[in-house]
């Protein structure tokens, strides 16, 4: 067929399409994104019969990142400096990361001693930390930041250290390279940002993950033993004991124990946003699914006694799995996605269908299933090429078989480079068989159709695209309803005439493959406006504190939470009333025109107003501390060296805190300087 | 006087969102719990000498000791799940806190005998201790 006759159509099916609705901002947000595959097709073009290893390179990380940063480019550009960067060179996730992160990169206990005079990019940045030019290193740090919005650390302060030192842990002091990861180490991470999907990729309590220094074990004396640890403030950290591979780096402890990790945030974010509980894992229904159950009770010396019981029928993915129930849930998240079978075989058939509908849309991630996944998710290369060869070879078989076998090796090509178990896959004998025949029945079934259209109509032309704007529509239509799914499939069929061309349609867009596309972009889109957040954040953060603090009333409010320190009743309710709001005024600024559109932004903004919150409490909470220690010192003379210091010192000390209840306060920062 | 306890109990059926007891911690005995709140889903018995837990619906616990109920077990209602709702009910209190596990810790206020439980850099609570106050 040639080039016009299919842009003519195009044209014509956009146009025969019902679709009259307000401008999404997603559709133009998409429309200036390429094919997320294209940049393995390309490479897989030129790289014939390599796998993933092979394409690790910087010249593939800045084709991704080019890839991802697309969209970004036609956005309002961020505005400030960072040393010597202006914020409004660099594209918006660069900048982005600047503000957010950029006073904690690098050497912490000296940040002059790293000269990045001469980088006007983030990647570069991030190398001269490394002490290397235009390295992997930078990329991969900057790709995980694109796909995953956290900081996969580069510096030398690990969360909750002992000491208040950079480069001190363990009562030893270290060089900044023995926190960064390896050559092999970085594989891994990249290889992790093909891998893994929804949920392990919006976790938006996530701040980062940390390598603790080389060759050390963690400081908490509970987790001596331990190689990762996840708290629920939103960081890992990691020990070369999790960091080990497989020969060929595509297996190992690496893989298992940073997923494990993540789904330990993936537990701790759901049980916070669907149960207001600590854990997801904790929660009724998944005890009765893991097969676990507490025992508490009060032991003689008067002490809660809190175990985890398993049931004599319990099956578990790993022993480890075993010992509670938030471990068990991390486990099985993580093996789920590197091993299906072996974990079908392990747990509960319940447990599986449980895990696998509520974080991994249905997939069963099975060795011998991957291909139809694939199959599914590279259906727009199959339409568009098979509409392609039909028409190039309208009723000429060997023609038809030819370029079929042609389009299995492209897409297998470009499988093999995208997807972490391509090689894997296709290098066992049966499943390459049944791949060539799925591949082999799915285009006979395309060719079919088209030839049905063809003796109906001799005029019929083939084609292969559909405009994505009908998708987006039906996905906003349908957000939110009862069953999304059906609805989708419903509001296609309703603004596609034909009813041939709907099945198309829908088998081009499932829903399932929409959403997950459409709440990537959303997530970017949202994370654009980072710097609005802050702004906003900031806002209403004045706004409570022009009222007059007090602690009378109880405090209420889920949206800004404390797990540490204290706030007076007064403020705390005051954000969590005014939050809303101000969520409201960043996505008023975005100019959405769909309302649908306007509940998804909100709910991906507030993640980010919230965490922007959460950092101005820590640092009004260090001024607190600071004040109340000047203040203290003029009440020393009173009561030092008095038998009942403490009580005399408090009842002297007038000062009422905001941010700390005031006899913690004292114990845990003033004590010392007043009753030595 | 009938009347009025109707609406009294009503109140407090509608404000708990779990079945309210007059169990007195310390006094009450598991005879008398049993039959205000009726038979137990069970009984576990503690090992050495410990007691014994009743179990109800919704992992409500009672631990009994010689047969008087001492400590009860249950889970928080929808306002009392945030653990800065517990330092502000605690804090004209003496509290204590107490690490149980490597990722739990209690944070109590004997002259209320209340306890809660919660897990280390989470804003929620997982649980409440309740005992005879001193």
């Amino acid at each position: 067929m040639k080039v016009s006759s299919l842009i003519s159509l195009i044209v014509l099916l956009i146009g025969c399409s019902k679709v009259s609705s307000p401008d999404a901002l997603v559709s133009q947000w998409l429309h200036s994104s390429e094919d997320k595959n294209s940049v393995h097709r390309k490479l897989a073009s030129t790289n014939n019969r390599q796998c993933m290893k092979g394409i690790f390179s910087v010249e593939t990380l800045k084709a991704e990142i080019k890839q991802i940063e697309k969209p970004f480019l036609k956005l309002e550009s961020v505005e400030g400096t960072w040393k010597h960067i202006d914020l409004s060179s660099l594209p918006i996730p660069q900048a982005n990361f600047l503000n957010r992160y950029g006073e904690e990169i690098g050497d912490l206990s000296n940040t002059e001693a790293i000269d990045y005079s001469d980088c006007s990019d983030l990647p570069c940045i991030f190398n001269k930390i490394y002490g290397q030019d235009d390295s992997v290193a930078g990329y991969v740090h900057y790709l995980w930041y694109l796909k995953f919005g956290h900081m996969l650390s580069l510096d030398n302060h690990v969360p909750k250290q002992v000491s208040k030192n950079a480069g001190e842990f363990n009562n030893k002091k270290f060089p900044l390279k023995s926190y960064l990861f390896n050559q092999e180490e970085l594989y891994g991470f990249w290889r992790l940002t093909h891998l893994l999907k929804s949920p392990h990729n919006n976790i938006s309590s996530m701040k980062q993950i940390q390598k603790v220094p080389r060759g050390e074990k963690f400081e908490e004396s509970d987790f001596s033993t331990a190689c990762g640890l996840a708290h629920n403030s939103g960081w890992i950290k990691l020990t070369d004991k999790c960091l080990v591979f497989s020969k060929d780096q595509n297996n190992g402890l690496f893989y298992t124990s940073v997923m494990h990790e993540l789904s330990h945030q993936i537990d701790y974010e759901e049980g916070r946003r669907l149960f207001k509980a600590s854990h997801r894992s904790q929660q009724k229904d998944y005890l009765d699914i893991s097969g676990f159950y507490l025992h508490e009770y009060k032991d003689k010396k008067n002490i809660i006694q809190r175990r985890w019981l398993k049931r004599p029928d319990v099956k578990l993915i790993t022993p480890y799995s075993g010992m509670t129930p938030q471990e068990n849930f991390a486990e099985v998240l993580s093996f789920f996605r590197l091993d299906g079978e072996k974990t079908l075989q392990k747990i509960t058939l319940p447990h599986f269908k449980f895990t696998s509908k509520g974080y991994y849309r249905g997939k069963d991630f099975k060795q011998r299933s991957l291909f139809k996944m694939w199959l599914d998710q590279y259906a727009s290369f199959i339409e568009k090429r098979a509409a392609q060869v039909f028409s190039e070879c309208t009723n000429k078989k060997k023609c038809q078989d030819e370029r079929s076998r042609e389009i299995e090796q492209d897409l297998r090509g470009q499988i093999m480079l995208a997807e972490p178990e391509g090689c894997s896959v296709f290098d066992d004998r049966p499943i390459m068989d049944a791949w060539k025949n799925e591949i082999s029945h799915r285009l006979g079934l395309i060719y079919q159709r088209h030839n049905t259209a063809y003796a109906k109509n001799k005029m019929y032309v083939a084609q292969g695209h559909f405009a994505p704007r009908i998708g987006v529509d039906a996905f906003l239509e349908c957000y939110g309803e009862k069953n999304e799914s059906a609805c989708y499939a419903l509001a296609v069929k309703d603004n596609i005439s034909e009813e041939d061309s709907s099945e198309l349609y829908l088998s081009y867009y499932p829903y399932a493959k929409v959403r997950t596309d459409l709440m990537i972009a959303y997530q970017r889109l949202a994370s654009s406006r980072l710097g609005a957040a802050y702004k906003s954040a900031q806002n209403v953060w004045n706004n409570c504190r022009r009222v007059k603090p007090d602690d009378i009333e109880v405090p209420v409010g889920e949206i800004f939470l404390l797990s540490e320190g204290y706030m007076v009743s007064s403020l705390y309710n005051c954000l969590n009333t005014q939050i809303p709001e101000g969520v409201k005024s960043v996505v008023r600024e975005m100019n959405v025109k769909v309302s649908k559109e306007e509940l998804i932004l909100t709910s991906e903004l507030r993640p980010l107003v919230v965490k922007a919150m959460q950092e101005i409490y820590e640092k009004e909470k260090s001024k607190e501390v600071m004040i109340a220690k000047k203040m203290i010192v003029k009440i020393r003379g009173q009561v030092n060296g008095k038998t009942n210091c403490k009580t005399m010192a408090l009842s002297l000390f007038s000062f009422e805190p905001v941010f700390h209840l005031k006899q913690e306060l004292f114990e845990e920062h003033l004590e010392k300087s007043v009753c030595d | 006087m009938r009347p009025f306890f109707l609406f009294s109990l009503l109140i407090l059926t509608a404000c708990g969102g779990h079945k309210h007891t007059s169990t007195n911690l310390g006094t009450t005995t598991t005879k008398e719990l049993i039959q205000e709140k009726g038979a137990p889903e069970s009984e576990v018995e503690l090992p050495e000498n410990q007691g014994t837990l009743v179990l109800y619906p919704e992992d409500e616990k009672y631990q009994s000791e010689d047969g008087i109920i001492t400590t009860k077990f249950r889970n928080p209602n929808a306002s009392e799940k945030i653990l800065l709702y517990w330092k502000h009910k605690f804090k004209l209190c003496e509290t204590k806190i107490k690490k149980l596990n490597a990722e739990e810790s209690e944070l109590s206020c004997k002259s209320k005998g209340q306890s809660v439980i919660y897990s280390e850099g989470s804003a929620f609570i997982s649980r409440i201790v309740e005992y005879e106050s001193k």
